[in-house]
């Protein structure tokens, strides 16, 4: 193994011989990390002062400062939340320095707005379409029972959930199914407890959160509209450390365990306590019950820059009903992974991740006569890595591969008593390549995704390479322009009914073989810097093709006829962000403006997830140093249905024994008008929080109340046809939530 | 500041205030459903007609909402019959009680290979018109029928040949036989299934419409069905004497517009379909329901007296 490593590295050496040349320039290199739990630091930045050259440290919290004239400097680290530190250094000819930054917290965490100013300039620097939430922007959001990643991003500009009950969000016009959710690397299939009420990442384990809306980087594929990487944080190495806090729902502990010195185990655990608060929710009982687990050993050395982690992440909902003739439902999610990263070489840093997840659902009908019982389950092992190798010049090279082995399979049982399985197993593999560079004014991020399984699996041709390009140009003062491109591929999907309003049991099926994968072109154009000084402002539209997506075959008549068939899709939009942050008042507006349109033939429609207008509004105030603040108020233009025209007492036709139409009585049917043609009313509510920190006996605790819909506004959540009744969405709802850490 | 505090105020009363109305139904517009299925089988057919209702409709106890001024003809050229009012006894009164009302035409058997025109005339809601054509008659044949008279010893199934002419099928295989109950005796018919329990099938299965795919179609009824049915019928009538009198092929065919309207509200009728969503169908031009047509055509095979089953 190691030798096949030590292999591969020359390899990529070769291919790159600027990082083989080594004059009297030399490196400065070294990681930056928390000084008193040792945890990397992502996207710090880190300058020599008096040149123009500096670094940003990588996701592993790693740093490159290329080919350094020998002499003596000033190095500066900052990154927000943290004190700046600034350390002598004396850079002698032929030897790399190894210089390494522990940085310390600031006295009062500067917690920004959502997308904190310089995690945004720093991560947006090429990549027009990306996010990046951090702990403290996930707790800013107002709750109604669980802080929650999934919501706090629904206040990102290009992405809206269609009802306050869940957390599933669609991404500039893309279906659920379409956002690739990786967990420390590993893939997760059923992110949502409860109906899809919350995730089943808690937020006290996630440190950083990367949330690419369009045209993301050629190290990711197998989705079209977006990629959530979630990166949870080590356990602290200083000491032990305790966490407990309870909610309306849930309780939930965490330790942090030093078990050596730079080795650490983090362990969190949640479980619900009570399901009263569903009813609020769901307007009905629900039964429901649910854990997650997560856990992580983490060690690292910053001597020669290596990182290394275990974690593993468990998950259970039951869903029992105490009907017998309602079904019951169960999913959860394992998943463990493995991550390693390292400075192989001078110039060459590796990452690599193992992990291995399951995703099981079942759907256990009782005597359900409208329901059968099925299980679907997706099996997955897979390994990514990715290599950089920094240059000489501002550039930097990215080369890595993917290969997993997905294995999907569903044991349905039909009305008629058949029992199938589906099932499809087969290898997903993909290599990239990225350069990035700067000319003068002009950043580019350019690259490619070559995806392998489609080029030998299916006759795709040339469309097996996905093209990723990126371009950043310095317009006047800070203000940039960027362009974007992508190609993006997915052949993993998830079966529901389009029109379900919340979707409980999604199987996931293969893209038959005989059909095109799922395909988008997103072409991103946009323009940031900041507006009189103070405030940051961004303004992008975009275009997403759907060369082929998987649609319902609305000319299905027979058994021999394909359920689903390749259609046609686009999406287009306009986004304003605009941000203020100043140490009392932190201000957020996002403004979307959006059309969807899905094509089979000659027939187009808007899907349900359509809004064209949406309007965030998030504002912050430190009153003192311990009392918080915040305001949410969400604006958005009705989402498309379908309005039923009538309903009639349509016949099945029995068996078939003579005459049985002639004295049957038919099911009510609903005949269902142009689909999506009709428009919800506008949907408005405003949210509010007020958090109080205290320290008590040494322990730190902070206690919050929320209120969801303030003004009670009564946004429709859906009609039920068959009765007419109109049920709304969540009323004002008051909550408290008091955690208490040590 | 104070102006501010009462502007939000405003602001807010007046957004909780709103309470926008929603009608999850487009504007009503009458249409009306037909059903009309002739059947080569019979010299009486019948038509029902009735109206869609305002969703939500759920008339417990009532019936679907008649159309009482239709006038409901079928043409065969120069041919037309013309339907009058009746009722038919309902199969299951748990939704509506009342009878079934529907228009008849008698004496009318439809012809093979013929093509019908439904016309539908109702000054309240329009006239409405359809077409169909009745399948040519389709052949159902063995070689070795006589194989019936002692299924145990056939393991390799009735060898059949059928030539069909619609767009869809299903060929069923009927047992009849009489039982003796307290000296009276009973004719009784038991259907064969296609396929038993077990080899992935959670139940037995039995004939559904099937797509033609080739006009002349060659296959075997595997036996051991009917050696389950015999023995399921001697089981639940243990105490009895039973005289197991034929065995009837029973061919089906569907012309095009009731196949596929057949298949779309049963699921299309296919174990793999994943597809979760409820389509219709309907050939009637501004209407619902379906204007169709099935032949029957049978073959018939006599046990013998001495049958090694009976009892």
């Amino acid at each position: 193994m190691q030798k096949a490593l030590r292999h591969g590295i020359f390899v990529i050496s070769l291919l790159y011989p600027p990082a083989l040349l080594v004059a009297q320039m030399v490196d400065i290199r070294g990681v930056v990390s928390d000084s008193i739990t040792g945890a990397r630091i992502p996207y710090a930045n880190i300058l020599l002062m008096k040149t123009s050259k500096g670094a940003a440290s990588n996701l592993e919290g790693f740093y490159l400062i290329p080919s350094v004239a020998p002499g003596m400097y000033e190095l500066a680290a900052s990154v927000i939340g943290y004190e700046r530190k600034v350390t002598k250094v004396v850079v002698s000819p032929g030897k790399p320095v190894t210089l390494n930054f522990e940085l310390k917290l600031q006295a009062v965490e500067m917690q920004g707005v959502t997308v904190t100013e310089e995690l945004y300039k720093k991560i947006q620097e090429l990549t027009p379409s990306v996010h990046v939430l951090r702990q403290a922007d996930i707790r800013m959001v107002p709750v109604a029972v669980q802080e929650d990643v999934f919501r706090a991003l629904q206040v990102l500009p290009g992405i809206v959930s269609t009802s306050d009950v869940t957390s599933q969000f669609y991404v500039r016009g893309g279906a659920g199914d379409q956002n690739l959710i990786l967990l420390d690397g590993m893939k997760i299939y059923g992110p949502f407890h409860a109906l899809g009420l919350f995730s089943v990442f808690d937020a006290d384990i996630l440190q950083l959160s990367e949330i690419y809306t369009g045209a993301f980087p050629a190290g990711f594929g197998g989705r079209l509209s977006s990629v959530l990487n979630f990166r949870t944080r080590d356990a602290r190495t200083d000491r032990f450390g305790t966490n407990v806090s309870g909610g309306l729902l849930s309780s939930k502990v965490q330790l942090e365990v030093p078990i050596a010195e730079r080795l650490s185990w983090l362990v969190n655990g949640r479980k619900s306590i009570s399901t009263q608060s569903y009813k609020k929710f769901l307007k009905r009982d629900v039964p429901l019950s649910f854990y997650d687990f997560f856990s992580k050993v983490s060690a690292q050395s910053n001597e020669n820059q290596t990182r290394f982690s275990f974690q593993a992440l468990l998950s259970e909902d039951d869903l029992k009903s105490p009907l017998p003739d309602e079904p019951d439902y169960s999913w959860g999610n394992r998943a463990l992974g493995v991550s390693v990263s390292s400075l192989f070489q001078d110039r060459l840093f590796i990452s690599a991740q193992a992990f291995g997840t399951f995703y099981e659902a079942r759907r256990d009908a009782k005597l359900s006569l409208s329901v059968t019982p099925a299980t679907t389950s997706v099996k997955e092992v897979g390994l990514r890595v990715d290599a950089t190798v920094y240059t000489d010049v501002e550039g930097l090279y990215h080369i890595g591969f993917e290969i997993s082995f997905p294995t999907l399979e569903s044991h349905l049982v039909s009305l008629s008593g058949v029992s199938q399985r589906v099932f499809s197993s087969y290898p997903e593999m993909s290599g990239w390549f990225r350069f990035q560079s700067t000319f003068g004014y002009l950043k580019s991020d350019v690259g490619a995704r070559l995806n392998l399984s489609d080029l030998m699996q299916r006759d795709v041709g040339l469309n097996a390479i996905e093209p990723r390009i990126a371009l950043s140009y310095l317009l006047w003062g800070d203000w940039k322009g960027k362009v974007a491109y992508g190609r993006h591929s997915q052949q993993t999907l998830a079966i529901h009914n389009e029109d379900d309003l919340i979707s409980i049991f999604d199987f996931w099926i293969r893209v038959p073989q005989n059909m095109k994968p799922e395909q988008a072109d997103h072409y991103i154009a946009g323009a940031e810097g900041t507006l009189f000084q103070t405030v940051g402002t961004s303004i992008q539209t975009y275009y997403k093709r759907y060369g082929s997506i998987l649609v319902y075959n609305r000319d299905k008549l027979t058994s021999f006829d394909p359920d689903y068939v390749n259609g046609t899709g686009a999406s287009y939009g306009l986004e304003l962000l605009l941000r203020y942050s100043s140490s009392r008042l932190n201000l957020y507006a996002a403004y979307t403006l959006s059309r969807t349109t899905l094509t089979l033939g000659s027939f187009t429609y808007h899907p349900r997830y359509d809004r064209r207008h949406n309007l965030n509004l998030l504002s912050k105030v430190n009153i003192t140093d311990d009392i918080t603040l915040t305001f949410r108020w969400e604006l958005g233009s009705g989402f498309p249905f379908t309005q039923s025209i009538g309903s009639y007492d349509r016949l099945k036709l029995g068996d078939h024994f003579p005459q049985d139409h002639e004295s049957e009585t038919g099911e009510l049917y609903l005949v269902l008008g142009e689909k999506n043609a009709a428009r919800l009313p506008v949907y408005h509510r405003l949210d509010a929080s007020f958090s109080y920190r205290f320290r008590v006996w040494g322990t730190e605790g902070i206690f919050s109340l929320h209120v969801v819909n303030a003004y009670d506004r009564k946004n429709p959540f859906y009609l039920d046809r068959k009765t007419g009744k109109r049920i709304d969405m969540l009323p004002i709802f008051p909550s408290a939530t008091l955690q208490i850490g040590y | 500041m104070r102006t501010a505090l009462y502007l939000s105020c405003s602001v807010l009363l007046w957004a909780g205030g709103c309470d926008d109305t929603v009608n999850p139904n487009a504007p009503f517009q009458p249409r009306i459903v037909v059903y009309a299925i002739l059947n080569t089988g019979t010299d009486r057919q019948l038509v029902r007609t009735f109206a869609m209702s305002e969703p939500p409709n759920i008339n417990i106890g009532g019936t679907e909402p008649p159309v009482t001024d239709a006038t409901v003809t079928i043409a065969q050229q120069n041919t037309v019959y013309r339907f009058r009012d009746t009722t038919i006894a309902r199969k299951d009164t748990s939704r509506y009680s009342a009878e079934v009302q529907a228009k008849v035409a008698a004496p009318f058997r439809p012809e093979y290979g013929s093509e019908y025109v439904l016309k539908v005339e109702s000054p309240a809601m329009g006239t409405y018109a359809a077409r169909t054509r009745i399948p040519r008659r389709g052949i159902i044949s063995s070689i070795a029928l006589f194989i019936l008279q002692t299924p145990d010893d056939y393991k390799y199934g009735l060898p059949l040949e059928l030539k069909l002419y619609g767009k869809g099928y299903v060929l069923r295989m009927l047992l009849q036989y009489e039982v003796e109950i307290n000296g009276i005796w009973f004719e009784q018919t038991e259907e064969v299934p296609r396929s038993l329990q077990g080899r992935g099938q959670t139940r037995n299965l039995y004939p559904v419409a099937t797509l033609v795919e080739a006009e002349v179609i060659k296959f075997k009824w595997p036996l051991e069905t009917l050696t389950y049915t015999i023995s399921e019928v001697m089981q639940r009538y243990e105490a009895n004497h039973i005289i197991f009198k034929r065995v009837v092929l029973q061919l089906r065919q569907y012309e095009e517009n009731l196949f596929n309207y057949y298949q779309v509200v049963n699921g299309f009728r296919d174990p793999r379909s994943i597809r979760v969503d409820l389509p219709d169908y309907t050939n009637i031009p501004g209407g619902l329901g379906v204007f169709g047509a099935y032949t029957i055509e049978e073959l018939v095979y006599e046990l013998p007296p001495d049958f090694i089953r009976n009892r």
